[in-house]
């Protein structure tokens, strides 16, 4: 797991935030990342708004961070503990994160990572047609010939899209060696 | 050999078998466990190789796989024999060679793997890799349905964008500015943005990445040994002017604009500088950039001062000045008058000039041409000239060589005729000189035969001088050629040993490395202990053996003469009173004691030879034993037994196959 300087320097900034309220931010957080609470909360409650607010700011998007990095490198409690032991973070804090993180670091997952991905639309079919043209009403003799293919596409909603386009030999030879350039490089990661 | 064992047992253990540790190779000698053992081991050996891990009950079956196997053994390179009895009746001392051999041409397994310590980009990198190969393993169906099944459970897939976040730091509290907009209007990370994940982790990613160009780059400075800003600056110029060099040389199209481009590359590059340094600065507060401003101030005063100074000296001169200046100034008024009186009619003037100009390119493009003609007839006849020039030189040379030769002529002529009218006196003097050349041509003739036959011999000598070299050079020539019969041979002799030897290094590389070399040192010192100790316990019995045939010796000698001292007084006491009874019986006793001790000792000596044969006797049966040759041969007539009955049981169903076809046969008859 590897974070920035600033995040890192979130945790040494715990110090300066009072002990009592460090349970009511960290059930905040886990509550914000959970959907269930909201940033606006922190002005409502009492404690937390003695705080000076850019310092809390800085905390809040640091440890935010720490715990979204953490389900991203699928840390369970005992290794994410680990970790901040290493780093500045006060030793009692370190123990309510890894205990909160532990219970909802699942549902976590689920809500944010598990289902966002880049979604490019995948492959299903091919057809293909060759045409070969002899002529045309402005040139008379052209003697080529013309590919059109179509790309089924599935989109993520599974929705089918058809991609349509034509070609000449050139164009086509340029596409199949760089398909055939990709799964070459995709076989030389093996 | 226990050693043997244990390492033998531990290493088939770490295959998964389970084999008790104290157990030894000799409790092994079961078929099927060998069978198990092999097949395992040939299998991690050469995974293709397929052999059934169990006997099966036919014994004909049996010596099929046992013939099998000890043919795959010997092409795997096992050297000692083996045969399909070997897997049939395993013997415990083949079996220890065979596993040794077994365990140590198992490949190597122990490979230390150092985990580097590899961040940033190239461990994102290796982790792309890493989920590829993986995901490449999958088969593509597979994923789809686990992706759909994910689709049908579980909340609609979000794309995957991201926001970028504000978060203050301690850098931007310096300013009071930054500060009250953090603190008033800057929202809570979560605020910012609706898909927190993403952008959390692109603004994590970011810094990271940031901080590692940062190292890469105080690690390159370091190497270059200059300071982090400077190497910084260094690099930036060396850009600027490469990007510059290509601009210019990327050719007409930026040459107009190339002054503006480069304008604004300098401003691109000076604001790349000033960020770079003021985050450098940010981040440490270097000592260099407070002097060099210092030191600026400084300069800025010095140069203050100095213009004073000019402005005091300068003030004198300046009015003397200032009053050339006003008349030159109506000098100016004048001409100036004088030229807008004249431009007063422009479209006129320009008219004018307009055709001036037309005649006179007329004019000079007419002279141009005409001299252009005149010059290309002048030039064709220069060429004529030429070649006539060359032909005239050649005749004038005939002409003179022609002129020459009749002079000669004439000359000739001219003192044959002076020498016409005093001919007999003439043809005298000419006989005489004619006689002279004779006689001088003689004596020439004389001393050119001295001469030649010094030089004949001269010749000869340098011929026989010439003849030994060739010798001399053949002599070599079939020397080199025998080298270079030697050197085809050496190239043969070296192609073969150039085979061997990478024959040599696959093997080499075939043969188990770092397999128990511990334990190997461990049992050779044990062993060669063990030796020393036995040399000694040897050397000891040896000394032993022959103090006892010394005694032995000795007690021999003594016996022979002490009989010897009482046959004879006893003899004498016999001969001296031969009346006496007593003492011939004595000398006869003595005798036959003598006579029972010979035989005692020689019974001793057949009953210590007895022993020895006993002994050996004993280690051959020990051998033997180890042979297990009881067992085996139990076996073996158990496995004959079976063998019959199995010949019986085919025969039985050839003979009941036999009678059916002859029963067709007949009913078709």
């Amino acid at each position: 797991m590897e974070l920035s300087k600033s995040n890192l320097n979130s945790l040494s900034l715990l110090k300066k935030i009072p002990k009592s309220v460090h349970q009511e931010l960290l059930s905040l957080i886990f509550g914000v990342l959970l959907q269930q609470a909201d940033e606006t909360e922190i002005e409502k409650s009492q404690s937390l708004k003695q705080i000076d607010s850019t310092l809390l700011k800085e905390v809040f998007s640091g440890l935010i961070t720490i715990v979204i990095q953490a389900i991203k490198n699928n840390l369970n409690a005992k290794s994410l503990a680990q970790f901040l032991k290493d780093t500045n973070a006060p030793t009692e804090f370190v123990g309510l994160l890894s205990t909160a993180y532990g219970k909802t670091f699942q549902k976590i997952k689920e809500i944010h990572l598990e289902t966002t991905g880049f979604y490019l639309k995948k492959l299903i079919d091919i057809n293909w047609r060759m045409d070969y043209i002899i002529k045309s009403n402005k040139i008379e003799q052209i003697d080529k010939p013309v590919y059109f293919i179509d790309l089924n596409l599935q989109k993520k909603d599974g929705q089918i899209e058809k991609l349509k386009f034509s070609c000449d030999t050139n164009q086509l030879q340029d596409l199949v060696t760089t398909l055939k350039d990709a799964v070459l490089a995709k076989k030389t990661l093996k | 050999m226990e050693s043997v064992d244990e390492i033998i047992i531990h290493s088939l253990n770490q295959l998964g078998l389970k084999i008790d540790e104290g157990s030894t190779i000799s409790d092994l000698t079961d078929p099927d466990f060998v069978l198990q053992v092999t097949s395992i081991c040939l299998k991690l050996i050469d995974p293709e190789i397929d052999i059934p891990k169990k006997m099966p009950s036919e014994i004909s079956l049996k010596y099929r796989i046992g013939q099998n196997l000890s043919q795959t053994v010997k092409d795997l390179g096992y050297r000692n024999e083996i045969g399909y009895h070997f897997f049939l009746y395993p013997d415990a001392s083949d079996l220890r060679k065979f596993f040794l051999w077994l365990v140590e041409s198992l490949p190597k397994t122990e490979e230390v793997e150092y985990e580097e310590d590899i961040v940033g980009s190239a461990r994102i990198y290796q982790n792309i890799t890493f989920s590829l190969q993986e995901w490449s393993k999958k088969p593509i169906s597979n994923l789809n349905d686990i992706l759909d099944n994910k689709q049908k459970t579980k909340k609609p897939f979000k794309k995957f964008e991201t926001s970028r976040l504000q978060v203050p730091t301690d850098h931007d509290m310096n300013k009071e500015i930054v500060k009250s907009y953090c603190e008033q209007y800057l929202d809570y990370v979560s605020g910012q943005t609706t898909h927190i994940a993403e952008s959390v982790i692109e603004h994590n990613d970011e810094g990271v990445v940031q901080q590692q160009e940062e190292s890469e780059l105080a690690s390159a400075a370091l190497d270059a040994g200059e300071y982090q800003q400077d190497y910084l600056k260094k690099q930036q110029t060396e850009n600027y002017q490469t990007l510059n060099n290509a601009l210019q040389v990327g050719g007409t199209f930026f040459s107009r604009s190339s002054t503006n481009y480069t304008n604004f590359l300098s401003n691109f590059e000076n604001s790349r500088i000033e960020f770079r340094a003021f985050n450098l600065e940010r981040n440490q507060g270097s000592r260099f950039s407070n002097t060099s401003e210092f030191g600026q101030k400084k300069s800025n005063e010095e140069k203050t001062i100095l213009l004073e100074f000019e402005r005091e000296v300068l003030g004198k001169t300046k009015e003397e000045e200032e009053r050339g200046k006003e008349k030159e100034k109506k000098k100016g008024k004048e001409l100036l008058k004088e030229k807008i009186q004249e431009k007063m009619d422009p479209e006129l003037a320009m008219e004018n000039l307009k055709k001036t100009h037309e005649e006179k390119v007329n004019k000079i493009r007419m002279m141009i041409s005409e001299m252009n003609e005149t010059l290309d007839s002048v030039e064709i006849e220069n060429k004529n000239y030429t070649d006539l020039i060359m032909q005239l030189k050649n005749q004038f040379t005939e002409e003179i060589e022609t002129i020459r030769e009749s002079e000669k002529e004439i000359e000739v002529k001219k003192k044959v005729i002076n020498f016409l009218p005093k001919s007999e006196e003439n043809i005298s003097k000419l006989r005489q000189l004619n006689n002279q050349t004779c006689s001088t041509l003689v004596d020439l003739a004389g001393d050119w035969e001295k001469f030649r036959a010094d030089l004949i011999k001269k010749i000869r000598e340098l011929k026989q001088n010439v003849g030994g070299k060739k010798e001399m050079w053949k002599v070599k020539i079939e020397k080199i050629k025998v080298m270079r019969n030697e050197m085809k041979d050496l190239v043969y002799t070296i192609k073969e040993k150039e085979g061997v030897y990478k024959q040599l290094i696959k093997e080499f590389k075939k043969l188990p490395k770092n397999i128990h070399r511990a334990n190997y040192t461990k049992r050779i010192i044990e062993i060669v202990k063990n030796v020393k100790k036995q040399k000694t316990g040897i050397t000891k019995i040896l000394s032993e053996i022959h103090d006892l045939q010394n005694k032995i010796h000795l007690t021999n000698g003594n016996i022979s003469r002490s009989f010897g001292i009482a046959d004879e007084t006893l003899y004498k006491a016999a001969q001296n009173d031969l009346e006496k009874i007593g003492s011939k019986n004595a000398y006869l006793l003595v005798v036959e004691i003598h006579n029972i001790f010979s035989e005692i000792r020689t019974k001793l000596q057949n009953t210590g030879k007895m022993k020895n044969q006993i002994s050996q006797l004993e280690t051959e049966i020990e051998l033997m034993k180890t042979r297990d040759t009881t067992l085996n041969m139990k076996k073996i007539q158990k496995d004959l037994e079976m063998v019959k009955k199995e010949n019986k049981m085919i025969k039985k169903k050839f003979s009941k196959l036999k009678p059916n076809k002859k029963s067709s046969k007949k009913k078709k008859k």
